[in-house]
């Protein structure tokens, strides 16, 4: 599974996974947060997709918390306006993005590009 | 020119770190522990410190303690809603960016004039003396990076640049020091000065006084590397990379490292014009600057 979409507005939620669908991006929709972690912990996707419209702040924080304890990289957030080509445009390149270096890599490649 | 034990200067060489919205909200936090604190936007021809606090006028501006409107820093300090802080906004008239010698010069006295338990500068961004020279008079600096690699990259070349400006200023009447200061910039042409450990051995051949000089700068300088918009344990690491180059090349073993956790509240804030420690005090975001604030106390 690519994306993991977290929204507890369903018509939105569902748009999000047409418009996904139609470019070929196999997603799953969740709505409530145990919802969502069991998606993080079943299908380990490679980006969120968090609408953060109607969510209260403390479901904010509480998504926050577990991307960072889940370890997950890429994460999405939607709220107004919602375009779908905006959406899809953003989903794409985020996708597209390579995974960050290890810390190993990282201390080299800057030695390299400080020239040490 | 160490002129204050309060003075902690906010660095971020790379712009858009997130540098003054952990100014504001860190003032904040230690103004909530009960210090006296004022925020100065040293951030100098791209002053928004004020936005942070929805200050749409201020009163006063750094610009009229540079147009000499007014006698000292003091007088230009704002009252903010908040208890025991102030905020000093940020000028924006032309040529502010490059502020002269002897308006710097006084403009840093007054800087040591202030009152107050902590007196944090919001520096502005890339590795400029003006901006260098206010982390050299500044007790401490919070030095912030996001986990990629072009921000660490421009910590450790703006601590870099730190030095070498420090160094020359300590030593500007000693030949031999910046003689070799000078070869040190070209470490394709002299390896053996490529680290700070290789440097002080040459200036110890050079002159011993010197070169105990130089090891106590570096121990004396305190530094808190902090990562800000961590996703990840890895990114949390990235501090530690960075770290570990400048206690490897740049001799400075004296830094710690803060995370500030990835947070969607911080966008929304900013977007209010609030600082996020009072729009969302339970956020990931306000309880890692929480935690800054009282590990810097």
């Amino acid at each position: 599974m690519d994306v993991v979409i977290y929204s507890i507005n369903k018509i939105r939620g569902g748009i999000t996974q047409k418009i996904l669908e139609r470019s070929s991006i196999k997603s799953i929709l969740t709505s409530r947060i145990y919802e969502l972690k069991d998606a993080i912990l079943k299908y380990k996707p490679n980006l969120l997709v968090i609408d953060s419209k109607d969510t209260i702040k403390n479901e904010i924080n509480l998504v926050n918390q577990m991307v960072i304890e889940m370890g997950i990289n890429k994460v999405l957030w939607l709220s107004d306006p919602f375009v779908p080509e905006m959406i899809i445009s953003e989903v794409k390149e985020l996708l597209s993005q390579e995974e960050p270096a290890n810390n190993d890599s990282m201390y080299e490649n800057l030695k390299q590009f400080l020239n040490l | 020119m160490e002129i204050s034990k309060r003075i902690v200067a906010i660095v971020g060489p790379k712009g858009g770190v997130g540098k003054t919205t952990i100014s504001a909200n860190l003032a904040i936090a230690l103004s909530n522990l009960g210090k006296d604190v004022i925020a100065v936007d040293l951030d100098l021809g791209a002053s928004n410190l004020h936005t942070i606090f929805g200050l749409k006028q201020p009163k006063f501006r750094l610009d009229d303690f540079i147009l000499n409107k007014v006698k000292s820093l003091s007088d230009i300090v704002c009252e903010t809603h908040l208890k025991n802080l102030g905020i000093i906004c940020g000028g924006d008239i032309p040529g502010i960016a490059n502020l002269d010698y002897n308006k710097k010069l006084k403009l840093i006295r007054n800087l040591s004039d202030l009152k107050g338990d902590f007196i944090l500068l919001d520096l502005g961004a890339g590795a400029s003396n003006n901006v260098v020279d206010f982390l050299i008079i500044a007790k401490e600096g919070l030095l912030i990076t996001t986990p990629e690699i072009p921000s660490l990259l421009n910590v450790y070349s703006f601590i870099k640049t730190m030095i070498f400006r420090r160094l020359n200023l300590q030593f500007k009447k000693n030949n031999a020091i910046i003689e070799l200061l000078e070869q040190a910039k070209d470490f394709n042409a002299n390896p053996h000065l490529k680290t700070m450990e290789g440097f002080l051995t040459y200036a110890k051949e050079i002159d011993v006084e010197a070169s105990k000089s130089i090891e106590k700068i570096l121990d004396n300088f305190k530094s808190i590397i902090i990562v800000n918009r961590v996703k990840s344990e890895q990114d949390a690491n990235s501090g530690k990379v960075i770290q570990n180059l400048m206690s490897q090349y740049l001799n400075i073993k004296t830094s710690t490292i803060r995370t500030i956790r990835e947070d969607n509240n911080v966008q929304i804030a900013i977007a209010k014009m609030k600082p996020v420690i009072l729009h969302a005090p339970e956020s990931l975001f306000a309880k890692d600057m929480n935690i800054i604030a009282r590990k810097l106390l």
